[in-house]
């Protein structure tokens, strides 16, 4: 009984790794967006999407992704470095008094954002839009060594212009799953 | 005797070309501004790994003698050097912090209606459009990684023909009171943006 209560352990530890490796994996290396030779970016695209466009000469870097599916949200990747944070390592060593120049300038985002975590515990303001009813999105804001990374997230063009929760989740997965992987 | 006064020749007509190509590099006054109210960094190069050559302060006016291709960075001289800078911290005019009072918000007036009202607007502003010899701006969105809505007429009431993102490179066509009407550099697409949303990068359109 022991052994067989081992061996099953055993196998449930070698699938989980073998999934583990499987999602590892399955990130693909967006090789062309390499941000100043600091880092490069690795991610998980999600289920029917692809990115249509990369642009990477200069500042800001900006990636796009659509969903053959054109009810399903769209969105672009964006990375500018901040010369007024370049020595903020990441989101949670700010306070929010310090985060406020981030995010106020900006008459089309509602102010009272919320904080989201990723799983690694980077926080990552997630910003809707003040106008909801005519012109819905919803941006990600978070900071890396100096760079601004935002992800702007909006509804599918056949869609009916409002965002789901799910989508919003989605989003933030994604954001979730992104690797910055430095390059020295 | 003779390869001298050829060498000092071209020498001289290679002095007359550079000279006159900098002079004809368009000097453009901006004023520094950091969202946080700090000073800004100068580099020595465009990079921002670059070797930091010192800070200037929020509001300081300085004159941009040109542009990497891309935009990203200005070029200007500082304490007798070429140096960059950022050109998403600066701005057309001196910025003056205004502290929004917050008001109630006005019952709906019975009339005239929304539309008459936006109809209106818009014939306000098309009452002043006016073709412009071509010049170049760039989208300068409130946020780092924000945009500008390109819309399909001059009024905050129109969809947007797709988003502009810092540095997006525009030649503009025409103008009215508080719109220009501009053309993607990158993809052609046509539209209007609200001029407190770019900068002015240069004259003529340029790819």
């Amino acid at each position: 009984m022991k052994k067989l209560i081992a061996v099953l352990l055993c196998v449930v530890l070698a699938l989980s790794c073998a999934m583990a490796l499987a999602e590892e994996s399955a990130k693909v290396d967006y090789s062309e967006v390499t941000v100043n030779g600091a880092f490069r970016i690795r991610g998980l695209t999600p289920d029917g999407y692809k990115v249509e466009y990369i642009a990477n000469e200069g500042m800001p870097i900006m990636m796009a992704f659509a969903n053959e599916d054109t009810a399903k949200p769209e969105f672009t990747l964006v990375i500018n470095f901040l010369e007024d944070f370049s020595e903020v390592e990441r989101l949670n060593d700010l306070s929010e008094e310090e985060r406020k120049p981030l995010v106020d300038s900006d008459p089309m985002i509602n102010p009272a954002y919320t904080v989201m975590k990723t799983d690694f515990d980077t926080e990552v303001m997630v910003l809707r839009s003040a106008f909801p009813e005519d012109y819905d999105f919803a941006s990600f804001v978070t900071l890396y060594k100096g760079y601004e990374i935002g992800l702007n997230l909006f509804p599918g063009q056949t869609s009916d212009g409002h965002l789901t929760d799910d989508q919003i989740a989605l989003a933030m997965k994604f954001l979730s799953d992104l690797d910055f992987v430095p390059m020295n | 005797m003779k390869k001298r006064a050829v060498l000092f020749i071209l020498a001289l007509v290679m002095l007359t070309v550079s000279i006159a190509s900098f002079a004809s590099a368009e000097r453009v006054v901006k004023y520094v501004y950091c969202r946080n109210g700090g000073p800004l960094n100068v580099r020595a190069y465009p990079d921002v790994n670059s070797q930091l050559l010192g800070k200037i302060p929020t509001g300081t006016q300085i004159t941009i003698e040109g542009y990497t291709s891309n935009y990203t960075w200005a070029t200007f001289i500082y304490n007798g050097q070429i140096a960059y800078v950022m050109t998403q911290y600066l701005v057309d005019s001196p910025y003056s912090p205004v502290t929004p009072v917050p008001t109630a918000t006005p019952a709906p007036a019975p009339s005239p209606s929304g539309n008459t009202n936006i109809i209106n607007a818009m014939e306000t502003e098309f009452r002043s459009y006016h073709v412009v010899n071509s010049y170049t701006v760039l989208a300068k969105p409130d946020r780092a990684t924000g945009w500008v809505n390109l819309r399909y007429a001059p009024s905050t009431a129109f969809g947007h023909a797709g988003n502009l993102y810092a540095n997006t490179q525009l030649t503009v066509i025409a103008e009215t009171t508080n719109w220009l009407q501009v053309r993607r550099n990158d993809t052609g697409v046509t539209g209007y943006v609200m001029r407190q949303y770019v900068i002015y990068a240069g004259v003529g359109a340029q790819q």
